[in-house]
């Protein structure tokens, strides 16, 4: 048999033996397995047993065979035998082709439980809704579902609640062909000790009617659980999901299920057994079937959208968008109405129990704050609670809710407090600086979580403020398109004079700091006068393409390949001008680090002279690698930017050393240039742009 | 039965396979399988619950194909088949009495096959598969296995040395509590726990061995 065979309670192989409730659904892939009996063993008198079928919530469940040769399923009952047993023992004599035959209650010389019971040769409807992942087809769906309702009724009939109804629950048994259900009777306990559980896996919650959370399991969350599977069975998802069970239980509480998948009566009977309100729902089994045969009778055609004939799901590409856009908003909701969460709270507050509620409470509160981040937007991050003082809360919140509903009575609960009392005093020695220090620490961590949030707000605040100049830029634009070019030529002959003034001031202010007397001959000013030379044209060339560009924010791409071209002119110019002068690179290196050799001998002389390639691969680099548009953009948030003017200067220094042009000087000349653009490129202060925003 | 395993000298006998929370598997490692009824005193490998012959075919494993060898009134995928036959994989064998195996050879790389009971009798010693084992058979996720465990994480791989069997794994197991690493000898009642599965062996005692059958049963 190649399938892995899937026998009674197949599912349930979420292997975790720890854990006070196993869940079956969601099987773990690679937990590891461990059964406590193997092949041969005979913990039970007249059983021996094969093997291991899988560890539910109440223990492993073997496959064995009786000494005469009868195949039965052994579950051993390990907790709350007397409880468990009592539930099982109700359901012993319950005969149904659509139940998994109980067939007694044995204990074993150690004193465990055990159910013996029908072995059935199968997979579960788990195993088929997986292997049909887009949904059922239409005649599975109504033979499974039959089957199961026929089962439930049975169960219901006698006065017993599943309570435990799920696709891994139920099988498909190969011998008879027929739907069987398995695990009635085990799980009264394992409903209330769900709400607590916190390691347990997603799959067991899918199936959870919103009312469990109060503590109430009437019939009616059977029904609920009928409709989750049939919605699963036809679309081959649960209505529900998420990444935790909070979240799936918040769900259940609050989210309505997506039904535009759906036609007609199906849509209907689903979103009925799905409501929130157990009394809104069908009021039995039989109920429900009348429904659903009115579906089945109805001509399949007139049901189906004209996508999908064969089915009763309409599978829209959209559909899927859909549900994920309303999850974003659901969660987006809670999000910004963190009062909604209290509602629900108090709203069960007054039906519940009052300890089962404050314990929903918790979690509910813990679910806000759960919602997985990868499902919201970054920016709507930011009402996120702090996940340390989080966890202490619900620690806090759990042992409390452990201290009040333990059995210890209450003496023993003022001696436990007083005793607790006396150890911490006496203690304060060292746990005084050790709360101290903790807070130090807890304090630091808070600063630093603050700053990046600040840092963050800073990145929104970017996003607007983006936004808000582009509206100006538009504004700005069409007033200029009413300009002449005659006053724009103005302009930028007045920004050349500008920064040519600039440039060569602080050329010289550079030459001069840097001058010691004696090396203040003829080839440093030659070698001063070419640098301020072509920090003049770089600034000119900068000036005039920011002209050029000033009305739109164009293709990065295209203007750093525009400015490449700029640096391939002032390449050339820097070589022609120092072949005039016939400069010496290496004469006035004043941090005489770089050896001649720097440069390839392609790019040099033999001296260390760069040839017209280094020039022209140094200013290309040079131009290529800033944003130059932005230093000369009208709306730029400042005149000079000191930000701008480091970064040209570190990228300066970078391309120096990467390009191996010899001259440390370089660097002077581009931070001139830089700081002469920006002060000469026209810009429109926050004045101006205020009367832009009221001209518009 | 004529010169069983006569490409393989080496006699493993049958075991069960016992793979928890996936199945029980007889493994037949012989070349040549008897199919037929199971009875008090059947001598055949694959002891079948049902209203068929004693003996009612034979499957013979070649190098690289496996030979259907009807001893009694059988189908194959609705033909009548009264001589030997080769068979290919998902083939379907169809006895009288509502009897009908799938024969499977899913991985390309191991004459190792499958026989599987679909319309669902028992088999004696009770099983949920039959493997034809050749010299290696896998267990583990991978679709083509000759025993698809789709929760396990890794592959393992059972072959013989000689008459012994060994396994081999590339995550550290037990057997019989010893740790191990890689490959390891099995005995046929060996207890294997790795790290996210578990199995045992059973023996079956292989009454194909005693060879006192061999004369009566070429009928």
């Amino acid at each position: 048999m190649n399938e892995s065979l899937a026998t009674l309670d197949r599912g349930e192989l979420d292997l975790r033996k720890t854990i006070p409730y196993v869940p079956d659904d969601t099987v773990t892939r690679g937990e590891a397995m461990r059964f406590s009996y193997a092949c041969g063993d005979r913990p039970l008198d007249g059983y021996v047993i094969k093997r291991g079928i899988g560890l539910g919530g109440f223990g492993e469940v073997y496959f064995a065979l009786s000494d005469a040769g009868k195949e039965v399923a052994l579950k051993r009952i390990q907790r709350h035998i007397d409880i468990e047993l009592r539930g099982v023992s109700q359901c012993l004599n319950l005969k149904h082709v659509n139940l998994i035959s109980l067939w007694d209650i044995r204990e074993d010389s150690q004193g465990n439980g055990w159910v013996v019971m029908e072995y059935v040769p199968g997979g579960s409807l788990r195993d088929v809704i997986e292997a049909s992942r887009s949904g059922m087809e239409f005649e599975k769906v109504q033979d499974w579902f039959r089957g199961i309702a026929s089962g439930v009724r049975h169960l219901h009939n006698h006065g017993i609640v599943h309570r435990d109804l799920k696709p891994g629950n139920i099988f498909w048994d190969e011998d008879e062909r027929v739907v069987k259900i398995g695990d009635y009777g085990l799980s009264k306990l394992m409903s209330a000790g769900r709400l607590s559980g916190q390691t347990e896996s997603v799959g067991t919650f899918h199936y959870m009617a919103p009312e469990i959370g109060r503590g109430i399991y009437g019939k009616e969350i059977d029904l609920y659980a009928l409709g989750i599977i049939l919605y699963e069975m036809l679309t081959g998802q649960v209505p529900f999901d998420g990444e935790s069970s909070q979240e799936i239980m918040m769900k259940h509480l609050t989210a309505e299920p997506e039904l535009s998948c759906l036609q007609g009566g199906v849509r209907t009977l689903i979103e009925k057994s799905l409501s929130k309100d157990p009394d809104r729902r069908y009021e039995n089994i039989d109920a429900m079937l009348v429904d659903f045969d009115k579906c089945c009778e109805t001509p399949n055609r007139s049901l189906l959208s004209e996508k999908s004939p064969e089915s009763w799901v309409n599978h829209d590409s959209t559909t899927s968008q859909d549900s994920s856009q309303s999850q974003a908003d659901f969660y987006d909701g809670n999000r910004q109405e963190s009062s909604d969460v209290l509602y629900i709270a108090d709203d069960q507050g007054e039906l519940g129990v009052t300890g089962q509620s404050e314990m929903v409470f918790g979690d509910l509160r813990e679910v806000v704050d759960a919602v997985p981040v990868e499902v919201r937007e970054p920016a709507k991050r930011r009402n996120a609670g702090e996940p340390v003082a989080r966890t202490v809360q619900n620690l806090y919140f759990k042992a409390a809710h452990h201290w009040n509903q333990s059995k210890i009575g209450t003496p023993a609960k003022v001696i436990i407090l007083v005793v607790a009392g006396i150890i911490l005093l006496n203690n304060s020695g060292w746990l005084v600086p050790l709360a101290g220090t903790v807070s130090v620490f807890y304090g630091l961590y808070l600063m630093a979580r603050l700053a990046v949030r600040v840092a963050r707000g800073t990145a929104q605040s970017a996003i607007d403020r983006k936004r808000q100049l582009a509206r100006l830029r538009a504004v700005w634009t069409a007033q200029l398109s009413r300009q002449r070019w005659v006053p724009k030529l103005g302009e930028l002959f007045g920004s050349f004079v500008k920064s040519g003034l600039l440039v060569l001031c602080l050329m010289l202010v550079a030459a001069l700091a840097s001058s010691d007397g004696d090396n203040q001959t003829a080839p440093y000013w030659a070698l001063m006068t070419w640098l301020s030379t072509i920090a003049v044209t770089t600034s000119w060339c900068v000036l005039l393409a920011g002209k050029i560009w000033e009305k739109h924010e164009g293709d990065p791409i295209r203007r750093r390949f525009a400015m490449m071209v700029a640096g391939v002119f002032v390449g050339g110019v820097s070589f022609a001008i120092s072949q005039y002068f016939l400069l010496d690179m290496q004469a006035h290196n004043p941090l005489n680090h770089r050896p001649v050799t720097a440069l390839p001998s392609t790019l040099s002389s033999s001296a260390g002279q760069p040839f017209l390639a280094a020039h022209v691969i140094f200013f290309v680099l040079f131009f290529s690698a800033f944003q130059w548009w932005k230093q000369v953009d009208p709306f730029r948030k400042t005149r000079l930017s000191f930000r701008n003017v480091g970064l040209v200067l570190l990228g300066g220094t970078i391309i120096n050393e990467v390009a191996g042009f010899p001259f440390p000087w370089m660097i002077a000349m581009v931070g001139a240039a830089s700081i002469g653009i920006q002060l000469s490129a026209p810009w429109i202060g926050q004045a101006e742009r205020n009367r832009l925003v009221a001209t518009k | 039965m004529e010169s069983a395993g006569s490409g393989n000298p080496y006699k493993l006998s049958r075991f069960s396979l016992w793979i928890d929370a996936v199945g029980g598997y007889l493994v037949c490692p012989s070349s040549e399988i008897l199919v037929g009824q199971a009875t008090a005193n059947s001598n055949v490998d694959v002891a079948v619950v049902a209203d068929i012959a004693a003996k009612h075919f034979r499957l013979t494993r070649n190098p690289d194909f496996y030979v259907l060898e009807p001893l009694a009134d059988l189908f194959l995928d609705g033909q009548l088949v009264t001589v030997k036959t080769p068979l290919k994989d998902g083939q379907r064998i169809r006895l009288k009495g509502g009897v009908e195996f799938k024969f499977r050879k899913p991985h390309p790389l191991s004459m190792t096959a499958t026989l599987d009971i679909v319309s669902r009798q028992r088999t004696r010693p009770w099983s949920d598969g039959i493997l034809l084992m050749a010299d290696s058979c896998l267990v583990g996720p991978s679709p083509r296995n000759h025993v698809v465990c789709v929760q396990w994480r890794s592959d393992l791989v059972f072959f013989r040395r000689e008459d012994q069997l060994c396994m081999r794994s590339s995550k550290p197991y037990t057997v019989d509590g010893q740790p191990q690493n890689g490959v390891s000898n099995l005995g046929l009642n060996s207890r294997v726990v790795g790290e996210d599965y578990s199995f045992s062996l059973e023996s079956v005692p292989n009454f194909i061995e005693t060879g006192q059958d061999s004369g009566s049963q070429a009928n």
